[in-house]
């Protein structure tokens, strides 16, 4: 699939319905059969989709691919949406959980790899700073993004990169508002402090990132 | 508020996910603590790397999906679906089936529920089920048939007669 690189003017879009038809009146005609309907469903939401999924996968025919299959599995799913709740969180759910299982799926095929390609080289400890190398501010923010919690790190990219407001994430994730706003302090947390031991700045006293955050925030 | 309180708000005020009552607590935290002050500033240079990365981002921008999506919708909806399963059908065969085996378990044993009257044959030995006594007489056996039965301990027939089991076995 062909994909174009462009800078992206910054929407400030939401999960909420845009002018025309209201989700769920396109939802309801989705669901006797009309196929224009859930295509205009799909346009409404496939950008915004695809730009969340590729936070996490990197790839974007692989963004757009997940992107296909949410929309396909939601088609499926029409029956069991409830009217009464938004449209948009319920589609985000299923893509993120979708992305997820497809994240989780590859790190353990990467961790059979590991015991097929005994004598790959080792790759940098990304808590190192690697002074041949100088990546540029997107790579830099993405690897100390990827140091961080997979449960802290999607409360940090849909709030501060893809500016999902808590209780759009709350309803994307299933969890407490309170829940969300837990993680993502955490998260910021955990994205200052890392970001700081790579670029040698002073960190939070009193900071390091515990386990003991992994329980406290299941409210 | 306490200093463990103000940095995790402060983590939260600094993308303005607090309140307000909560920004002026947090406010007059930061105002009488050093420590926190110099916390608040490290939050705000972490965030905005964040900001900044994400306002210079160069995002790769998708095609619309739809055109290869309604294809795949047209298959799914063209594709024979599979029926769900149907309680009711499957009630339905299990009680014909009942009722075959019933009616056929009848007609191979006719003295049962078919012909009732041997039941009441004068003289029968008969059988009484405890749990419905009184109604579900069945006969084992004749009298004549009990008087040519052999005893438990008789020897095998041999020539047409029993043998008396009293009677040493002398072969």
């Amino acid at each position: 699939m062909m994909t174009m690189l462009e800078h992206d003017a910054q929407t400030d879009e939401s999960l909420h319905e845009s002018s025309g038809s209201s989700d769920a009146r396109l939802v309801e005609a989705a669901r006797r059969g009309d196929q224009a309907a859930y295509g205009e469903l799909v346009q409404r939401y496939e950008h915004r989709l695809a730009r969340v999924i590729h936070r996490f996968v990197h790839d974007m025919d692989m963004a757009e691919d997940l992107a296909q299959e949410t929309f396909l599995k939601v088609y499926e799913r029409l029956e069991q949406f409830d009217s009464s709740r938004r449209f948009g969180p319920w589609l985000f759910r299923i893509g993120v959980n979708l992305t997820l299982d497809y994240l989780r799926r590859k790190k353990r095929r990467g961790r059979w790899s590991l015991f097929t390609d005994r004598f790959k080289d080792k790759s940098p400890d990304p808590a190192v700073a690697d002074p041949r190398k100088a990546l540029d501010l997107q790579q830099e923010v993405q690897k100390v993004l990827q140091m961080i919690p997979e449960k802290y790190r999607i409360v940090l990219a849909l709030r501060d990169l893809e500016n999902f407001s808590t209780s759009e994430i709350a309803a994307v994730l299933h969890r407490k508002e309170a829940t969300i706003r837990w993680r993502l302090a955490e998260a910021r947390h955990r994205f200052q402090y890392y970001w700081g031991k790579r670029h040698g700045t002073a960190m939070p006293e009193n900071f390091t990132p515990s386990e003991s955050a992994e329980s406290k925030d299941e409210m | 508020m306490k200093c463990k309180t103000a940095k995790h708000q402060m983590a939260l005020a600094v993308g303005e996910d607090l309140t307000p009552a909560e920004i002026q607590e947090l406010h007059r935290h930061l105002q009488d603590c050093s420590n926190c002050q110099q916390t608040w500033e490290q939050h705000q240079r972490g965030f905005a790397v964040l900001q900044h990365s994400r306002t210079n981002e160069t995002r790769p921008k998708s095609d619309s999906v739809w055109p290869t999506l309604s294809q795949r919708l047209r298959e799914h909806d063209a594709a024979p679906q599979r029926g769900e399963f149907n309680g009711w059908i499957a009630a339905l065969a299990v009680t014909a089936a009942c009722v075959v085996l019933f009616v056929f378990s009848f007609e191979d044993s006719p003295s049962l529920a078919l012909h009732p009257q041997r039941g009441v044959s004068s003289g029968g030995t008969m059988v009484t089920s405890p749990s419905n006594s009184g109604q579900t007489v069945r006969p084992l056996l004749r009298r004549d048939e009990v008087q040519t039965m052999r005893p438990y301990n008789a020897a095998p027939k041999v020539d047409g007669s029993l043998r008396d089991p009293k009677l040493p076995v002398t072969e």
